[in-house]
């Protein structure tokens, strides 16, 4: 039994709060025998918790009580305290941020009696508080330049002395010229292009907003380059571990590359400049650093000049809350969005508005896929050759039949091949799109997408990979949209509870 | 916000991510007092020998939190160390010493504690000295996965609760990530983290 139970209660049950709100609440501390406390302290506290060292911070704190419990007199007390602005709450991948009304007894020469309860900050619909700041990362300071020339250099020596052992040589002598390379690229690319200029507007963003990036050169010679590129991403970074047993954890959010131009001609002394404007995604992952553990938002300026070093320079973006009332809504969870060259079209028809509902399965040689939406008729269809197969059901009824069959026996791989010679039309709010890689027994599909989410109208996850040619077109996909697609089942997940296909837009 | 699987489990948080020091200790499922009665002898060795993710680390830290006159030395893979002074010292991944460390290990008069991922016996044979070596998580069935993993559940948990892990669950983790806890708490988190049902954990509160 513990020294004492401690119930905390937030008032009228309220978990959710807006910075600036009042957090209410009362307590209840009753000791199961008499202890020799110190204090009893009222908490605010905010705290990391995922794949990093945990980071934790106390915004609010008040002594409720001095002195001994006694196990015949319960201690109760309400408490009111601001909710603070920062940090936001967030749930991604790597990093979740929660707050907790925390009640810790202190009981010297002894383990505290603690408890907390979570809840919810959000941010303010005026303020545009709540990030803690990210330094934006300066363009290679002269002294960077000169330590990369002193190690450069001693790694290149270095290579050069032991290169008749060959491996040492090709390693150090490998490392010095990379370090020198990395040095001097942007150094030895404006010989091509004159001093480059670039800068983000506005560098600190809500979002949904729209930012632009301009690049600007005046070139001291005539000369070509093959593209210059602006990349916009958010990741994740969280760091577990310490000293040299550190390991980093990256989670892309969001990447998203516009080609501004190609195959441009420079003409000497001319000014040039390339512009490119991105939207940011709607997402409630602020930039925030907390300990080892951060949400980083930056654009990455390219400049490809054929066999010529390119130019390569990186600059932060603040992406801070810009109140609830403008969002469009509130995705709960992360988007990795990959697109495809700017200059591709769109077509919004990934992104139908149609009715949640199931819909039956249609006949793959079939590609009016659209007449089948709706009717809740079963068809049955039938396969070349002298073997007739009979599917009856949606694609939730095949996601249940999969589910039920011993997941290590022969059952469900017969199942899945029958299952999977039809094309179901499926429709999936969005939880995530994220790039496929190493589809390694149909290459269409490698570095592709796929669409993870729920069948629309019910809890069945499921994901759907998209071919790399048809990639570009979930470009305006995003967590929370109906996304209306084909697809064939190839297997199910079990431990994610997923049914998986693999298809087409439709 | 959606609720989360750990939330809608009454977790303050994801239960499979990284733990604060204290946390650690908590939810640590080692038996300290038979180990400590192997340390009892004087110039007692006890290396746990295993590869990584095994709960090496987990046992030094739990033996460190009981022998607080022990030195901690965690070796690094690149970067000089000094061998602590200590009657007791606790090195953890020892197989990264070169041979002058290994020298110096071999002679250090008092209590030696090792995580290592090579079995360093030899160094201790001319010796004749007293040397336990545990092999961690080499005989991880699901029994003491399921004992691991629920012991960090219950120290996690809100409120006093019993939880039902799937024995074809337990199974298939081991199955899939050999005796690697830390792919398998890994895994957990991510599945904890993404998505809403999991039928292969199940939890019954207690009043």
């Amino acid at each position: 039994m513990s020294k004492c139970d401690i119930h905390i209660e937030l008032a009228n049950n309220k978990t959710d709060y807006i910075a600036g709100d009042r957090v209410q609440g009362r307590v209840r501390v009753t000791p199961n025998t008499a202890v020799n406390a110190k204090r009893v302290l009222l908490i605010g506290r905010w705290s990391t918790h995922g794949a990093g060292n945990v980071a934790k911070g106390d915004y609010y704190s008040q002594t409720m009580h001095e002195g001994p419990l006694d196990p015949s007199k319960p201690l109760e007390f309400n408490f009111d305290f601001p909710a603070p602005a920062a940090p936001i709450s967030y749930r991604g991948n790597y990093l979740n941020i929660e707050h907790y009304v925390v009640v810790q007894v202190e009981v010297p020469w002894a383990f505290d009696p603690i408890h907390q309860i979570p809840f919810q900050l959000h941010p303010s619909t005026s303020s545009e508080e709540g990030s803690t700041a990210v330094p934006s990362k300066p363009t290679p300071a002269p002294a960077n330049t000169v330590l990369g020339i002193i190690f450069g250099v001693i790694f290149l020596v270095v290579g050069l002395l032991f290169i008749w052992t060959i491996i040492f040589g090709i390693i150090f002598g490998g490392l010095g010229l990379f370090i020198l390379y990395m040095t001097f690229r942007n150094i030895m690319a404006q010989r091509v292009l004159g001093e480059v200029l670039w800068n983000i507007e506005p560098t600190s963003v809500t979002p949904g907003e729209p930012i632009v990036a301009r690049i600007i050169c005046t070139p001291k010679s005539r000369s070509h380059l093959e593209k210059v590129t602006v990349k916009l991403s958010g990741v994740e970074r969280c760091v577990s571990g310490s000293g040299s047993n550190r390991k980093t954890h990256t989670f892309k959010l969001f990447e998203r590359e516009e080609i501004t131009d190609s195959n441009v001609e420079l003409v000497p002394g001319k000014e040039t400049t390339f512009q490119a404007q991105f939207e940011l995604p709607e997402t409630t992952a602020y930039s925030v650093k907390l300990g080892d553990n951060e949400i980083i938002w930056s654009a990455e300026a390219h400049i490809y000049i054929p066999r010529w070093p390119d130019w390569v320079d990186t600059r932060v973006i603040q992406l801070t809350p810009g109140g609830v009332g403008r969002t469009r809504s509130t995705p709960t969870s992360t988007v990795t969005q990959t697109s495809g060259r700017s200059n591709e079209s769109r077509p919004n028809s990934a992104l139908p508005s149609a009715a949640y509902g199931t819909v039956p399965p249609v006949d793959s040689s079939s590609q009016n896929y659209g007449n089948n939406s709706g009717s809740d008729e079963y068809e049955e269809l039938e396969q070349g050759g002298d073997e007739s197969h009979e599917i009856e059901g949606t694609l939730l009824e095949a996601a249940d039949l999969i589910s039920h069959t011993d997941r290590y026996g022969k059952e469900r791989t017969e199942m899945i091949t029958q299952i999977g010679q039809f094309d179901f039309p499926c429709e999936i709010i969005v939880d995530s799109v994220s790039t496929t890689f190493q589809s390694v027994d149909d290459p269409a599909y490698d570095e592709g997408v796929t669409v993870t989410g729920v069948i629309a109208g019910s809890s069945q996850r499921v994901s759907i990979q998209i071919t790399r040619n048809e990639a570009g077109r979930t470009s305006e996909v995003y967590s929370g949209d109906l996304f209306n697609c084909v697809g064939r089942v190839i297997g199910y997940d079990d431990l994610a509870e997923r049914l998986e296909l693999r298809g087409r837009i439709a | 916000m959606s609720k989360m699987l750990w939330q809608q489990m009454d977790f303050s948080k994801n239960p499979w991510g990284e733990l604060t020091p204290e946390e650690s200790l908590l939810v640590s499922d080692v038996d300290v007092d038979s180990i400590l009665s192997l340390l009892s002898r004087e110039a007692a060795v006890i290396q746990f020998v295993g590869e990584k993710g095994r709960g090496k680390t987990t046992h030094l830290k739990a033996l460190e939190r009981h022998l607080p006159a022990a030195k901690y030395l965690y070796v690094p893979e690149i970067g000089r160390v000094n061998f602590p002074r200590s009657e007791t010292v606790i090195i953890d991944e020892a197989q990264r010493f070169g041979w002058w460390n290994r020298r110096k290990l071999a002679r250090h008069p008092g209590r030696l504690i090792l995580g290592t991922h090579e079995d360093l016996s030899y160094l201790f044979k001319a010796q004749h000295r007293h040397l336990e070596t545990v092999w961690v998580g080499r005989l991880l069935d699901s029994s003491r996965l399921r004992t691991i993993l629920t012991k960090r559940l219950q120290c996690l948990s809100h409120r006093p609760s019993e939880f039902d892990i799937d024995e074809e669950f337990l199974q298939d983790l081991i199955r899939r990530n050999g005796g690697n806890i830390r792919n398998m708490l890994s895994e957990l988190y991510s599945v904890f983290q993404k998505t809403e049902r999991f039928s292969y954990v199940k939890v019954r509160y207690s009043h």
